[in-house]
């Protein structure tokens, strides 16, 4: 799960080294010859969807994935560097969302081959970053603090790079990926899904919860029926 | 089936066409259905439990599937391939939502089972606007009651509100208790004097004959194969098929009522789905019952020298006053819910609480600029995750890894979101007809929809918005993403709440509609409409509980003549 083989540049990655990195981003942002990268793989006519009768009990999915080995690392990256394991909460790639996010920008409908082309774009930048700082040859070769660094700037909200449209889907795919799981639902509380025989009806302590809210919002029950 | 005359044959196997088939074949009556989709088995096809994570995509709507993967529509969706439909030029959106599949949309609805109440049958009478019914709310109740009874709703005790029938005893199950955002949602409102109630879902709270109660876990809208919901092919078809008087033959789209030279109905001519070869099925009656659209478009194409413009067509007012729910959707964040107590949410996957129209009064004293009201609708709470759950909880500040992961733990559940489901008043703007051009992958000409929002309905959905923004203020909360106020933008596009009505509507007299008050065609006695196609206005209940009860009035008077002899 670790990448410590992969580690390059050391833990420690200060300002300058930082400034390295933006540079060299700005760089594969300005970079007319990237197109090129890492998109062959969409070629050729779009394999079938799962159709309008897929068998629901056993669903299987139809269409083959697109992501080069280089692409599914970098993507695993990502997708810890997003929701790395805390604690008793796995990491999304222990949950397996890198292969998600494969299947997803694979799947041969509008909205997923629009996040395939932004994705793929993404991911290519992230190379040329890698590979314009002069350590790496991609960004999955870059050791982890490299890659920390990288999508640190990527990740900024306030970014303005061309990568923004494409980090904000990522993660949202990321984010999607890694609570839709039975983990996830453990990590962020729910607990439905499972057969009552009956349904419980708030208990005293949420009544009392709910009271203190109505007063401290103010909300006076103005009913007819109403206290 | 070859050569066989049925006493009745039924076009469609959804609310309409389910109930007319329960009824007739307990009556004895020896009934052929014909199914434009394949057969479905709830009990042996429906995925319970299965988790977003076994599904392509974690279930998420595609094109193939629009409404996610686990929902029960087959062949179907938005559109049909192979069986276009399309939109006039000029015309504001249409969509219509279609299934292929025994049991039709019943498989896959929300449940939501409200009353038409006295105003909704005579709305012209008190405004001036649209149209009477020619039946009014005492005639169609001992219906309703009926139809309660048999499938099972649940709504518990009377509320006693304005235009709001509550059942008679014995009619309605007990109402579970409230999910716990309900409570607050509940509390906004009545703060501003606005009453909440229990919903009336066509769900089990209790045992029903073999059918058990809900279990309060797996989502509605994948249908439900312990049969605590209704779905035609769980309640209505199984004891019709028990009788032995009922023929169902799937695949077969019906194009055509075949007429004899004295006018009267001899059966349909349809085609095999699976071949493309045309039948034609013989029965002393027909029961239209295959939804509004494909109903007005069958009597559309039954052209002949006696009708020349289509059966029944003869004052032009078949796929006239097609008509949708007036639907509007807001989602908000309330802080005030994060620091609540885990709860299961899930509860019956439709709300347990709505909010009932409360604006009679100040539309009585012309304090509001739309004549017709609106019911809210809401969900929220801790849902099953999906792909868009990030969508409702994010806080924009961009954050990942631990921070990311608290903000979430935190956030969930706090969400809200409300939609409202209001009357649209019948104009006529708003129709189908049929395309000059287009066919179907069989050659069958196809419907061309007409659309256009009125004033009445655009200024309902403004104020719906308004309403939840100060609902949301109260709660403390704020709108998540953008906000838009101006009701013609915010408005649902025709057809999208998936309740269209009205194309071959009932009326006093030959002249101002399709079929008399039982849903009997003026023009040919021995046919009979029994689907949302007969309805004169569309309140804002969702339509599905009174298609059948006024399909089982149609048909028990159908079997009433029948008896007599006089077809």
């Amino acid at each position: 799960m670790t990448d410590a083989a992969n580690d390059q540049t050391g833990p420690g990655l200060d300002r300058r080294a930082a400034m390295v990195w933006a540079g060299a981003l700005a760089a594969a942002l300005g970079a007319a010859h990237y197109y090129g990268v890492g998109f062959g793989a969409t070629d050729g006519p779009a394999p079938p969807g799962y159709g309008r009768d897929p068998d629901m009990l056993s669903p299987d999915v139809p269409w083959p994935r697109l992501m080069t080995e280089r692409q599914l690392a970098s993507v695993r990256h990502i997708v810890d560097f997003v929701l790395p394991r805390e604690g008793a909460a796995p990491s999304a790639s222990e949950l397996g969302v890198h292969e998600l996010i494969d299947e997803w920008i694979s799947a041969p409908y509008p909205e997923q081959s629009r996040d395939r082309a932004l994705i793929f774009d993404g991911l290519a930048r992230l190379d040329l970053m890698a590979r314009r700082s002069g350590t790496a040859k991609d960004f999955a070769g870059a050791g982890k603090a490299a890659q920390a660094a990288m999508l640190a700037l990527v990740a900024d909200p306030a970014s303005k790079l061309a990568t923004a449209a494409f980090w904000k889907r990522l993660r949202r795919l990321v984010i999607g990926g890694y609570y839709t799981t039975e983990a996830g639902f453990a990590d962020i509380g729910y607990i439905g899904n499972q057969p009552l025989p009956s349904y419980p009806a708030p208990t005293a302590e949420m009544r009392s919860a709910m009271e203190r809210v109505f007063v401290q919002l103010g909300l006076v029950d103005r009913t007819a029926s109403g206290g | 089936m070859a050569g066989a005359v049925f006493d009745v044959l039924i076009v469609g196997s959804g609310a309409g066409g389910g109930m007319a088939a329960y009824e007739l074949t307990r009556r004895g009556f020896k009934v052929l259905m014909l199914e434009a989709g394949r057969h479905y088995d709830p009990l042996t096809e429906t995925p319970m439990f299965n988790l977003p994570s076994e599904a392509p995509l974690r279930g998420e709507p595609t094109p193939d599937k629009a409404f996610g993967y686990y929902d029960a529509t087959i062949d179907g969706g938005w559109d049909v391939p192979g069986e276009p439909y399309t939109i006039a030029e000029g015309s504001e959106p249409f969509k219509w939502w279609r299934p292929r599949m025994l049991g039709g949309r019943t498989n896959h609805w929300a449940r939501v089972s409200l009353r038409f109440g006295p105003y909704d049958f005579k709305p012209y009478s008190r405004d001036g606007l649209g149209f009477d019914w020619p039946v009014d709310y005492d005639e169609i109740a001992p219906w309703y009651d009926k139809v309660e009874r048999l499938i099972g709703v649940c709504g518990g005790r009377p509320q006693g509100l304005e235009n709001i029938p509550d059942s008679p005893a014995g009619c309605l199950q007990p109402a579970p208790p409230p999910k716990l955002h309900e409570l607050l949602v509940s509390r906004a409102y009545a703060s501003m004097g606005i009453p909440s109630s229990p919903v009336h879902a066509a769900i089990l709270t209790q045992q029903l004959g073999d059918r058990p109660p809900c279990f309060y876990a797996t989502p509605c809208l994948r249908g439900c194969s312990i049969r605590a919901n209704f779905q035609s092919t769980t309640v209505l078809l199984p004891p019709a098929i028990a009788t032995g008087n009922l023929t169902v033959r799937t695949d077969a789209m019906v194009y055509q009522v075949d007429l004899d030279k004295a006018g009267k109905a001899t059966g349909v001519s349809f085609i095999d789905r699976k071949t493309g070869a045309h039948h034609s099925a013989r029965a002393k009656a027909v029961v239209l019952s295959a939804g509004a659209g494909e109903t007005a478009r069958i009597l559309l194409n039954s052209k002949s020298s006696q009708f020349p413009d289509g059966l029944g067509n003869d004052h032009g007012l078949v796929g006239r006053y097609l008509m949708d729910s007036v639907g509007t959707k807001i989602t908000a964040q309330i802080p005030a819910l994060e620091d609540m107590p885990v709860t299961n949410d899930d509860g019956m996957s439709v709300m347990h609480t709505y909010i009932p129209w409360w604006g009679h009064g100040m539309q009585a004293r012309k304090q509001l600029d739309f004549p017709r009201g609106y019911h809210v609708e809401m969900q929220g709470g801790r849902m099953m995750p999906s792909m868009s759950l990030v969508d409702w909880l994010d806080d924009g500040q961009g954050l990942n890894g631990p921070d990311l992961r608290a903000m979430m733990r935190k956030r969930y559940g706090s969400t809200v979101r409300m939609g409202s489901r209001g009357e649209m008043i019948p104009n006529d703007d708003c129709f189908c007809d049929i395309d000059p051009k287009v066919k179907d992958q069989w050659g069958i000409p196809v419907l061309r929809f007409h659309w256009k929002w009125g004033e009445t309905e655009t200024r309902q959905a403004a104020h719906a918005i308004t309403t939840f923004l100060e609902v949301i203020d109260r709660m403390g909360g704020k709108p998540v993403g953008p906000v838009e106020r101006d009701g013609r933008k915010a408005i649902s596009k025709g057809g999208e709440i998936i309740h269209e009505v009205g194309t071959a509507r009932m009326g006093s007299t030959a002249k101002n509609s399709v079929v008399d008050g039982f849903g009997r065609s003026w023009a040919v006695k021995n046919l009979f409409v029994a689907d949302g196609a007969v309805m004169v206005s569309s309140p804002d209940k969702n339509p599905t509980l009174s298609i059948l009860a006024l399909s089982w009035r149609t048909s028990a008077h159908l079997a009433d003549l029948a008896e007599r002899g006089e077809l």
